[in-house]
């Protein structure tokens, strides 16, 4: 079923995107009083004083007949004359009447203790003037969150006069701190760089950007230039009913504020896996290497907000071992080479940049982003300019880093007992077994001695050893398995006569293992990549992101897919554009 | 009291209007035949919960009157207490009306008039 979007797109000339984004900084250490609620008149929580300085307590939609009435969605509640907010019974914040605009509207007097602004949630169409010394200071129509001007230890009288009359202004939150919200309105250019890479030799995680401009009316430098590293960004675009995701973005540089012009720049949050390692590790199963990847991810600092449970997967003869190396390596080798069969680790991406995991079999009705079996977008190249096709050579043959090690196709354990280690001095790191096999020792084969105290505790190993806290003296076993291996045998290797460039191959994992539907890596399918990529700039699509296919229309008839790698995203007066950067195929 | 017909097909996506509170009001108030709820609404008010219970109350007080089975609506902005209250209105119109007429021709048998001249005696 066509969308909005879906509708505009098919014009020649569409009708200019709604562009929402903001960020929001609140100053929690910073002392707040409110006062002087009743310059106009209002409805208003009992404790109103207090609950507009609660961003926890949520604001209750009431049973309002203004504004169009209220809606049947279970959603408004019948009011009560004397309420006591509470975070149990949420807010009504205060509310105007509602009469004749400029008649009514809410009024408050803030005093804070810093200098880093006062930021104010509201509802509805309003006016609002700050004055404080005497002077008015600011005046400019609210929006849904926005932040004025407070000097420090000043009394400052906030107005908010009504703007319809058949509408109220509600205030919700008063509190220190920036949060702002922008919109068509006040956005002067905003531009995205959501971005991937598909590169066929070293596909690598790429950090997606996003820089602002926007006028403000209110001279808020000294409150942006408090704000800390990393406040949060986001943002969204379409149309009423029909937005795409809600990118998230970090604040990565100063915001600066000059002639009433307000610029922030931030980028996504996969720039953090850079400095981040895993530890290796060996992986018998799917499940096994989804909850690696997952906990290496969120121990870099990042949430984890999409979460999809895996089945029990059946343990396969084989192996695979993560080696130590950063997570961004790690996830960047993972794009490329596990994908099997369309059940495999698909990763897409959320958040403009972080990898989506997800590992499933396709269903009817499936959501995700597996082009396997959609073809997501469709563009057609009359509505295209700038559109550029390049080739590269295709890879002959792989080669390995290290000279003369063989890379494996499979790691096999050895059931023979076990070997057994004695440890008996605290805090010192001891090797694995004999030379002349590469061995490791997984967790979940790695154990302490159960008849000594339970207080000792393995911390910390990697490919060369295992070290651990011995809280009390004397021997302390550790069993493990050695791993034998069989050296690498690509089975599409072509015939080194053949022209192109080779390929160094460092895998992410070692050997291979069973991922539920096939098994993975599966570092193969890179000489099945495609060798032509392209770019275009068109319209643009806020829906789209990296690793999305697409079917491009060609002039001449034919039908390309291809898989997206970049875009960077415009809006500005009025209007979006964007360059599209593609690769041939499914990547 | 003048009756106007209830909305019955209240949905989630509907907006509820002062209009709407008061043709409900207005038709509770007809079946009671009293002036009851007499906020009058408009678009500057909210229907606060005491008004909506009073609401509830009014059509309890019909039920029992044509002695049925109380079904009265709870506290939710739901379309299903708005459609149980509209629905029970316009069950309960014809039920009343059916009333009233009876009543009234009742007084014309077997009781006196008492703002007219009364002759006796065939005179």
């Amino acid at each position: 079923m066509s969308t909005t979007i879906d509708l505009e797109n098919a014009k020649q000339i569409r009708k200019p995107m709604e562009v929402y984004c903001g960020f929001s900084s609140l100053d929690t250490s910073a002392t707040e009083t409110l006062s002087e609620l009743d310059q106009f008149p209002v409805f208003r929580d009992t404790n109103a004083a207090n609950s507009l300085k609660q961003t926890g307590w949520n604001p209750v939609p009431l049973a309002d007949l203004s504004g169009g009435g209220f809606a049947l969605d279970g959603g408004a509640v019948f009011p009560v004359e004397n309420h006591t907010a509470s975070a149990a019974n949420g807010k009504y914040g205060i509310q105007s009447k509602v009469g004749e605009a400029g008649e009514y509207g809410v009024a408050f007097q803030v005093r804070t203790n810093s200098n880093k602004g006062v930021s104010v949630t509201t509802k509805g169409s309003g006016r609002c003037t700050t004055e404080w010394g005497g002077q008015i200071r600011a005046e400019f129509d609210i929006t849904e969150q926005f932040t004025i001007n407070c000097p420090a230890n000043t009394d400052v009288l906030v107005s908010i006069s009504m703007l319809s009359d058949t509408e109220r202004v509600i205030v919700y939150t008063v509190v220190p701190g920036v949060s702002i919200n922008f919109t068509n309105d006040n956005l002067i250019s905003l531009t995205l760089d959501l971005a991937g890479n598909l590169s066929l030799t070293e596909p690598s995680l790429e950090i997606s950007s996003i820089e602002l401009n926007a006028y403000y009316p209110d001279d808020i430098s000294n409150a942006l230039s408090a704000l800390p590293d990393n406040v949060p960004l986001w943002y969204y675009a379409g149309y009423d009913g029909d937005y795409s995701e809600t990118r998230n973005f970090y604040l990565s540089e100063p915001a600066t504020m000059q002639n009433h012009v307000l610029t922030l720049r931030g980028t996504d949050m996969s720039g953090k896996l850079e400095n981040k390692n895993i530890r290796s590790k060996v992986v018998s199963t799917g499940k096994e290497y989804y909850d690696a990847v997952k906990s290496a991810i969120t121990s870099a600092g990042i949430t984890l907000k999409h979460f999809q449970s895996m089945g029990a997967v059946t343990p396969y003869a084989y192996y695979g071992v993560i080696e130590e190396q950063s997570v961004q390596e790690l996830v960047g080798d993972m794009m490329v080479s596990f994908h099997t069969a369309p059940q495999s680790f698909w990763c897409t991406y959320t958040d403009a940049g972080i990898p989506r995991l997800y590992s499933r079999m396709i269903a009817a009705g499936d959501t995700y982003r597996q082009p396997w079996q959609l073809r997501v977008w469709d563009i057609y190249e009359e509505d295209c300019a700038d559109v550029v096709r390049n080739t590269e050579r295709k890879i002959s043959s792989i080669t390995h880093e290290e000279e003369g090690e063989p890379i494996y196709t499979s790691i096999t354990k050895v059931d023979t007992g076990g070997v057994k280690i004695d440890l008996a001095e605290k805090g010192t790191k001891y090797p694995y077994l004999q030379a002349g096999a590469i061995t490791y020792i997984s967790a979940g084969q790695l154990f302490i001695n159960p008849y000594l105290p339970n207080a000792s505790r393995i911390i910390y190993q990697d490919s060369t050893g295992v070290k651990c806290v011995v809280k009390n003296r004397g021997l302390l076993r550790l069993y493990g398995v050695p791993l034998t291996e069989k050296p690498f045998i690509y089975t599409d290797v072509p015939t080194p006569a053949q022209p192109g460039i080779a390929l160094s191959l460092k895998p992410s994992v070692r050997g291979y293992f069973n991922s539920g539907n096939g098994i993975v890596p599966t570092n193969n399918r890179r000489f099945f990549a495609s060798n032509i990529t392209g770019s275009f700039t068109f319209k643009g699509d806020p829906r789209m992101q990296p690793r999305d296919t697409f079917e491009f229309h060609r002039l001449d008839g034919t039908v390309e897919v291809a898989t997206i790698e970049r875009i960077e995203l415009t809006h500005e007066g009025g209007g979006t554009t964007a360059e599209l950067h593609y690769r041939l195929g499914v990547c | 009291m003048a009756w106007i017909t209830p909305k019955t097909d209240w949905s989630t996506g509907d907006n509820v209007t002062a209009d709407d509170m008061n043709r409900i009001c207005g038709n509770l108030n007809y079946l009671l035949d009293e002036e009851r709820l007499t906020k009058v609404y408009t678009y500057k008010d909210y229907v606060f919960l005491t008004e909506w219970q009073a609401i509830a109350a009014a059509l309890g007080d019909v039920q029992a009157f044509l002695g049925m089975e109380t079904d009265t609506p709870d506290d939710q902005t739901s379309a299903y207490n708005f459609n149980l209250v509209e629905s029970y209105c316009e069950q309960y119109k014809p039920l009343v009306d059916r009333i009233r007429a009876q009543e009234s021709a009742n007084k014309y048998v077997g009781e006196w008039y008492t703002d007219t001249e009364i002759y006796s005696g065939g005179y």
